[in-house]
């Protein structure tokens, strides 16, 4: 048998294997022969045994029956000396590469925020600036009523005191005028008694508890 | 040899032989220089080369040589990173064998290690009964 019969017999024999496949098998015995050299034609035939052995390693690589199973861990796996060292080292890879992630990614968060921060800032500052402005205006608005109210009260007890008092002179000059200025002084007075109240209700009760309230709410807000 | 070669040594051994050229080397060439290293049977190598190709761990092309187009393989940078774990993986193989075989490693002390450590699991486990019965 010589190289051109070897070749021929290959060929036959891969008959039954993808065109491209065949091509490559083909062309690299082909180059195999080529850099023996015609010298050593016979001793590359035997070397290679006969077309059937080649023929036969070739397909049993393609169909993932011999040597390797096409994958390249697979290959690695299905081999014995490999797997009993490389199965913890798998496992040693992974444990040492979560630890920089668990600190990696905080630090991305806090770049983001910053940015986030720098970014919304304008923003930021107008909302906190509106909420901060609101409460002062709240705050002001409710210590006004409370004096205006108080104003009220002391307004309407003098007026009932210079009612009565007007009333009382002029009891004998004219008695039906001087019995409407007290009453109307008097009328004054109860309503001036209610604005007092509640003067007093705003200032004394309503507002420590509106405090008290606010500070349990941040005492809270600080406990969590 | 008394050893055979598995698929994965063979891959490793083929990577070594042809990283050894920068620039490449043909088949012919790394079958004599494989055969230097282990002995197998000629036919063997085609399949691991093509295989290595596939998984890009080798790249082919063609250049003309004597008036004729020759195909050379050469390693890809993943066909580098498989050959320094198989490197690894050899090393650390090796080492235990050698170890073995030099009476380095002192297989009795690991035993003895691991015989202590059950016997102190069962004594934890018969401990409180024991002084149970005590009182």
């Amino acid at each position: 048998m010589n190289r051109v019969d070897f070749m021929r017999q290959l060929e036959s024999l891969l008959q039954n294997i993808s065109p491209t496949e065949r091509e490559e098998a083909l062309q690299y015995y082909n180059d195999y022969f080529n850099d023996a050299g015609e010298e050593n034609e016979q001793a590359v035939i035997e070397a290679l045994g006969n077309p059937a052995k080649v023929a036969e390693n070739i397909k049993r690589d393609l169909y993932g029956a011999g040597y390797g199973d096409g994958v390249y861990q697979k290959a690695a796996s299905s081999d014995r000396a490999v797997v009993q060292y490389q199965q913890p080292d798998l496992n040693r890879i992974p444990e040492t590469q979560k630890q920089p992630e668990k600190t990696g990614v905080p630090t991305w968060a806090i770049v983001l925020l910053v940015i986030a921060a720098v970014l919304f800032s304008p923003a930021l500052l107008g909302i906190a600036a509106g909420i901060f402005g609101t409460l002062c205006g709240i705050i002001v608005t409710w210590f006004a009523l409370i004096f205006s109210f108080g104003i009220v009260a002391v307004a309407l007890l003098i007026l009932l005191l210079v009612l009565a008092v007007t009333g009382m002179m002029c009891l004998w000059a004219d008695p039906v005028v001087s019995l409407g200025l007290l009453g109307g002084g008097l009328i004054c007075g109860g309503i001036g008694i209610l604005f007092l109240m509640l003067t007093v209700a705003m200032a004394g009760i309503a507002t420590p508890a509106a405090v008290k309230g606010i500070c349990s709410l941040f005492g809270r807000m600080k406990k969590k | 040899m008394v050893f055979n070669t598995g698929s994965a040594l063979l891959d490793a051994i083929v990577l070594a032989v042809v990283s050894k050229e920068p620039d490449g080397t043909y088949g012919y060439k790394i079958t004599q220089e494989v055969r230097q290293v282990i002995d197998l049977s000629e036919s063997t190598l085609y399949p691991v080369l093509r295989r290595l190709q596939k998984d890009e761990c080798l790249e082919v092309y063609d250049m003309e040589c004597a008036g004729r187009n020759r195909r050379y393989y050469k390693v890809t940078s993943r066909g580098w990173a498989q050959l320094r774990l198989y490197e690894s993986e050899w090393r650390r193989y090796s080492d235990k064998i050698t170890g073995l075989f030099e009476g380095r490693i002192d297989l009795s002390a690991e035993m003895d290690a691991g015989k202590l450590a059950k016997n102190d699991a069962v004594e934890g486990k018969t401990d409180p009964e024991g002084s149970g019965d005590q009182l």
